[in-house]
């Protein structure tokens, strides 16, 4: 107890030195102070390994030396297809490849492929070589037909058979070769190789919503509420045939069509229309008399159609400056009457 | 030795006008040579800058400059014309400055300016405006259009600050020294919103009316247009209530004063106001007729929304309101004898992306139905010449502190900085 309290005195003693002598003064007569008396000599006799007591020493396999690795035994012209025949982790000792990956510490590289985790985890396509993908092929014209030789264009294929399906198949190992994603039917088809009036196209394309690509001109049915490919093959091509039917006829509703409805501007019966005949009419000498004539023959005008030219574009493609300018350009010439 | 030998090179009738030079000279070396430019005629400059290399004297390389190239230099540093008349101003003011007279700032803009730019000139002490080409354009269609024919219809639409509003104020300046009568609706996004009272209207049933709104239009419209309030007769006789009529032939400063002392039937009297003012427009110059110019700041708000509730809580329609109604049959051409010259601003309005500046964005269907066939006008950004006058401009009344703004490298990083759009520009400077 007293050496004790001796000990904590000779530490602040120790302590107040410091401040007067500096910070390694301090360390110094910290080991001093707090040196334990503990030893850790062991007498186990096997390095590293746990005390086992009288259980005696674990008795393993002696260890064979690894032999070169197989990169270091390749010939340039070597069958790659032997080295990587199915899809197998990244073996560091097979691919002759001085592959770096991985995050480098400060100043450093990306760690090398030895024994190099971040290379294993990703999957790899060594199985997947061309050369691998031509026997592949090689092995499966055996089960194959020839390709008809009168259809050697895309264009003379898209004429003959313009419809196109689309199905995949999945193969995984595993105890069951099923696969419900392979259900899914792809049907694409071009609306313009299908005989449609402009009021069936329009109907068409409004029943089809986001099924319909403007740009490409492509319609899209996807189908997969069925749990058999066949099934959903016959849905899509039912969908087909009824979009089609519809899209011909013409029912009583259709006629209520407002302007908002439609897809494109039309200056005929526009507001517009309206304004600029009234303007002109307004800017002729009073004396002429409105008629079905007059109302012709101001629209026959080549101000006038300039006018309207602009305002199509203005109203079916948006507004930028050009469009603007053209605009511009055509009203000063129809006013300027 | 070079000035005295200058000066006696020189009439003896300009010899003050070279101690201004001189004393300018003083200041500076741009002073000098703008109030060179301002004072002296071309040919007198080209024979002092001829002298001037002759003797040899330090000025270097500008005055070579103008030696050789005397055009150009005039254009690029003189930013002010002593052209006050719009009518007068032509390409050759292009970029150029002229000053608005202190008595027609009062009478023709109480309300008109931009908030900023009534800043400006009260710091400045002068009213000093830039001739940028879409109001010469358009004063140029004003001047070429027939009178006799509806009225036409123009748009200026550009990005914000690029000077829109201040076009408008530079051609109602054309209009009301020309004598027109100018109908300027500063900011119609101001009816449409923030309305503390409303009131439902007693002319129709289904329509509000905005008094607080509607008396103080009436009130600058009076100080705008004083000399036609005597002169202009009413065609028609208004009852306002069961006591108060205005008669048939009374002129139209009683109307507008009824409308200013009794608030609550002043919408309904801004909309006798323009029928009447629509009607008279009409007549020819000799029978006492007069030529109208209907100028509205942010027309989009009459086809947008509005931010107004009825007592119920549902919003009310543009439409619905009786300034709105008014104005809208005011943009109609079925009147001749005027123009209507119309702003777009986004800032003000209500429901609309910060990024539409185009004419049928910010109109929508509606409005561009009814405005059409319009002539609409591109207001851009500042042009190099025009940035270079406003750089001097401010320079000239030393706006711009800050000593590094004075280099050419400020320069270039403020041109960098404002992209030369006229309001970032104007909020750029403040600071420096």
């Amino acid at each position: 107890m007293a050496a004790h309290t001796l000990n904590i005195y000779m530490l602040s003693l120790g302590r107040m030195h410091c401040h007067i002598y500096g910070r390694n003064v301090h360390k110094a007569l910290n080991r001093a102070t707090y040196a334990t008396a503990l030893s850790t000599n062991n007498s186990s006799p096997n390095k590293g390994f746990p005390d086992r007591g009288s259980r005696g020493p674990i008795i393993r396999r002696p260890r064979r030396e690894e032999g070169e690795p197989r990169k270091d035994r390749m010939p340039v012209d070597q069958d790659w297809t032997a080295v990587y025949p199915t899809a197998a982790p990244f073996r560091p000792g097979s691919v002759p490849l001085p592959v770096r990956m991985g995050f480098p510490v400060k100043r450093g590289v990306p760690p090398e492929k030895k024994g190099n985790l971040e290379l294993i985890k990703i999957p790899n396509f060594l199985h997947l070589t061309p050369t691998a993908i031509k026997k592949h092929c090689e092995a499966m014209k055996l089960f194959c037909t020839e390709w008809p030789s009168a259809l050697d264009t895309n264009v003379k294929c898209d004429e003959h058979f313009p419809i196109k399906i689309e199905c995949k198949d999945y193969v995984s190992a595993g105890t069951s070769i099923r696969n419900p994603s392979a259900r899914i039917v792809n049907l694409r088809v071009k609306l313009s190789s299908l005989n449609l009036d402009d009021h069936a196209g329009k109907k068409m394309v409004k029943l089809l919503g986001e099924r319909y690509c403007k740009e490409t001109d492509i319609i899209t049915i996807i189908t997969d509420s069925c749990p058999v490919r066949q099934q959903n093959y016959d849905y899509a091509m039912y969908l087909l045939t009824v979009l089609y039917h519809e899209s011909w006829k013409t029912e009583a509703w259709e006629s209520e069509k407002t302007v908002a409805d439609m897809e494109e501007y039309s200056w005929e019966d526009s507001p517009s229309q309206k304004n600029a005949l009234s303007t002109l009419v307004r800017m002729q000498i009073a004396g002429e008399v409105e008629g079905d004539a007059v109302r012709d023959k101001l629209l026959g005008r080549p101000e006038v159609q300039e006018y309207r030219e602009s305002v199509i574009r203005l109203m079916n493609e948006g507004e930028s400056e050009s469009s603007i300018l053209q605009y511009r350009e055509a009203v000063k010439k129809l006013l300027k009457l | 030795m070079a000035p005295t030998a200058v000066s006696n090179k020189l009439k003896a009738t300009h010899r003050k006008q070279f101690q201004e030079l001189q004393e300018a000279g003083e200041k500076g070396e741009r002073e000098r040579t703008m109030t060179l430019h301002r004072l002296f005629p071309l040919r007198l400059r080209q024979t002092i800058a001829q002298v001037r290399l002759l003797h040899g004297s330090g000025c270097g390389h500008q005055l070579e400059e103008v030696a050789m190239e005397p055009e150009l230099r005039k254009e690029t540093s003189v930013f002010r014309t002593q052209v006050n008349d719009p009518a007068c101003q032509s390409e050759r003011h292009l970029g150029q400055y002229y000053t608005l007279p202190t008595s027609h700032l009062h009478t023709i803009f109480p309300h008109g300016l931009p908030a900023r730019y009534q800043q400006q000139v009260k710091t400045f002490n002068e009213g000093c405006v830039m001739v940028r080409q879409p109001a010469l354009e358009l004063i140029s269609y004003l001047k070429a259009a027939d009178y006799s024919k509806p009225a036409v219809r123009y748009l200026l639409y550009g990005l914000k600050g690029s000077g829109k509003t201040m076009s408008l104020c530079h051609t109602i300046h054309y209009c009301s020294t020309q004598g027109w009568l100018v109908l300027h609706i500063p900011d119609a996004h101001l009816w449409v919103k923030n309305c503390k009272e409303l009131l439902p209207s007693s002319y129709h049933t289904s329509r509000f009316d905005q008094p607080i709104e509607a008396s103080n239009w009436l009130r600058n419209f009076r100080t705008t247009n004083e000399r036609f309030l005597s002169k202009i007769k009413l065609r028609q006789r208004y009852t306002w209530t069961k006591r108060e009529s205005t008669e048939k032939g009374s002129p139209l400063g009683e109307l507008v004063d009824m409308g200013v002392s009794r608030v609550k039937s002043s919408s309904d009297v801004v909309g006798a106001v323009l029928k009447e003012l629509r009607l008279q427009a009409a007549e020819t110059e000799e029978s006492e007729g007069f030529r109208l110019a209907v100028a509205i700041d942010g027309v989009n708000s009459l086809w947008g929304r509005t931010t107004i509730k009825k007592e119920d809580k549902s919003p009310v329609a543009p439409e619905e309101l009786t300034l709105i109604h008014n104005l809208r049959k005011m943009i109609d051409n079925n009147w001749c004898g005027g123009a209507v010259i119309a702003t777009l601003s986004q800032t003000g309005s209500l429901y609309s992306p910060s990024s539409a500046y185009l004419p049928k964005e910010l109109l929508g269907e509606e409005g561009f139905d009814s405005m059409d066939p319009f002539i609409p006008v591109p207001v851009s950004n500042y042009s190099e010449k025009e940035f270079e006058s406003c750089y001097l401009y401010y320079l000239d009344r030393h706006w711009l502190q800050h000593p590094h703004s004075k280099t050419d490298e400020g320069k270039k990083e403020i041109i960098f900085l404002s992209n030369r759009n006229p309001s970032v520009l104007e909020r750029l400077c403040a600071f420096l």
